[in-house]
């Protein structure tokens, strides 16, 4: 395995990097796209459950028949993959930062208006810190399920750790299996870790202890 | 005469989807440095009443003017700066310390950091709570009444010229209410603020107000001083609401300044009771002593007059024909 990754370690490095891009990609455009979606839903409330219902809906899909049924639409490869990671983070993510912000309560919000808060100071110094604690614990479930999910994306065609998994298993390399295993499973833990200690922190600060 | 501070002129409030209004054409004025409390039950529209004034809510039809400035022309946020505003549930910024909670306005308004900081010290000062054991904790480790009092201070921050009240004491433990009953009277007398307090609690409108606004559905019953109120309640629901008839809430409720007989020189009397004690303690006072006049003191001791049993009488002004059965 030692021997493997000495010969090969740029073609690994390359993969994971690749599955890293995949990830950040997604997960940067979701959190983008959630916010809009919660601008958006709290301007038209009705909107609320109709699209907690839709990703709902969408959040049930298992991964590889979303995957093959994105093919016909945007091709196999990495355009597919991030499509539908994006589509499973939405759920998440969505779902956390309306929870983050419904967490804050409502009498410190009226409190800041009252005392002469604009709309954007309350935004920005009220309920975007009390709100965050929640939203990054949705940044991090994202992280760990695109992971995930980027690679079984291999499957119709993306790169990144998954290539190297699924190639190790068809030709019984068990060396390309046990270093994609390995891999993968402490870029989850690194995300994991790194997000938690943001999400303590975040919490401690919108409690007041530190 | 003194400026009028807030008035409201025919104001109406209807909310979206609602067939009634929570408003109903309400007028009246505020002078300048009167306290007055509005009195009525849930949903009698006071605290609707209360955000139109800071303009959380916007009238529907009508003006209200803020020293004769109609609100609707002033920047919402800029006005609220110049207005105090407490709720019942605080709402204290739970990421921020007691000095930071504090100083929110100040900093909006660009204050340097020496003069936030002395503001601060002032403020917990007058509030009641020790300047260096509080300024940094969190509102999370402060008692329901620590928290209030720390409320108080960011309303009081650039020194409003109007403070709104919504029912800032009703959810704290009785002993600790009338403490901050107290300072918020000593607070009102030094700092010379209009204060409009809202509360469903009668006694506490009679104790704490100069006049008191009594409303019903939307509209005002009654606006007069509480001996007013009591003596002559402008229909049955006001009659009811404060038991008008009672001869025992009267003595409960009304204060003893209401019927000072003015007084010079010294006092020969050894006993003295303070301007806002009710006519009750008076009339204890009377029944377990045996003297002719009770001498009464302002805050700093000195004396502004006295009563006697017939003032007390009068003051109660009972009908002749009292039904004294049960």
């Amino acid at each position: 395995m030692i021997d493997y990754l000495t010969k090969h370690y740029d073609k690994v490095l390359g993969l994971l990097l690749e599955h890293l891009e995949i990830v950040l990609f997604s997960v940067a455009l979701s959190f983008v796209i959630a916010m809009l979606l919660v601008a958006l839903i709290h301007r038209l409330k009705f909107l609320y459950p109709i699209v907690i219902n839709f990703f709902n809906m969408c959040f049930s899909i298992p991964s590889l028949v979303l995957f093959t049924f994105l093919v016909p639409f945007s091709g196999l490869g990495t355009k597919s993959a991030i499509i539908a990671t994006v589509i499973y983070n939405l759920c998440v993510l969505t779902r956390n930062i309306l929870s983050g912000f419904d967490s804050v309560d409502h009498a410190v919000i009226e409190a800041a208006y009252g005392i002469g808060l604009t709309r954007w100071q309350t935004f920005l110094s009220v309920e975007l810190p009390l709100a965050l604690p929640i939203i990054i614990t949705g940044i991090k479930l994202a992280f760990i399920m695109s992971v995930s999910l980027v690679v079984l994306a291999t499957a119709i065609g993306a790169g990144g750790m998954g290539a190297l998994l699924f190639d190790g298993m068809r030709t019984q390399n068990w060396n390309k299996v046990l270093i994609g295993m390995i891999v993968v499973t402490v870029m989850v833990f690194l995300f994991n870790m790194i997000f938690s200690l943001i999400e303590k922190w975040a919490l401690r600060r919108a409690t007041g202890q530190c | 005469m003194p400026e009028i501070a807030i008035e409201l002129d025919h104001v109406y409030k209807k909310f979206d989807g609602t067939d009634k209004a929570s408003v109903e054409d309400v007028s009246l004025k505020v002078e300048q440095g009167d306290f007055v409390t509005v009195l009525g039950s849930s949903g009698c529209g006071k605290t609707t009443l209360l955000k139109l004034i800071n303009r959380l809510y916007e009238t529907t039809s009508g003006e209200i003017r803020y020293f004769g400035e109609p609100i609707g022309n002033l920047n919402p946020s800029i006005y609220r700066r110049k207005i105090g505003y407490v709720i019942q549930q605080v709402g204290l910024f739970p990421h921020r310390t007691v000095e930071q909670n504090i100083a929110t306005v100040p900093k909006l308004l660009g204050w340097d950091e020496s003069r936030k900081r002395t503001r601060v010290t002032e403020l917990l000062s007058l509030v009641g709570l020790a300047p260096e054991i509080y300024r940094n904790r969190y509102p999370g480790k402060l008692s329901g009444g620590e928290q209030q009092r720390v409320g108080l201070a960011r309303a009081l921050a650039v020194n409003p010229s109007l403070l709104l009240m919504d029912e800032p004491f009703g959810a704290i433990d009785a002993i600790t209410r009338r403490e901050l009953q107290d300072e918020v009277l000593r607070i009102q007398k030094e700092t010379n603020a209009t204060v409009i307090f809202i509360t469903h609690d009668v006694q506490e409108a009679f104790k704490l107000g100069n006049h008191v606004i009594i409303m019903n559905e939307g509209r005002i019953q009654q606006y007069a001083t509480p001996y007013e109120i009591m003596i002559n309640p402008a229909n049955a629901f006001v009659a009811a609401l404060v038991n008008a008839g009672s001869l025992f809430e009267r003595l409960k409720v009304l204060r003893v300044d209401g019927i000072l007989e003015s007084y010079e020189g010294i006092p020969d009397d050894i006993i003295s009771l303070h301007a806002g004690s009710s006519l009750a303690d008076v009339l204890q006072a009377f029944l377990v002593s045996n003297v002719e006049y009770i001498n009464i003191v302002d805050k700093q001791g000195e004396t502004i007059g006295r009563v006697s049993f017939e003032n007390l009488k009068q003051m109660m002004d009972m009908p002749e024909s009292y039904d004294y059965s049960i």
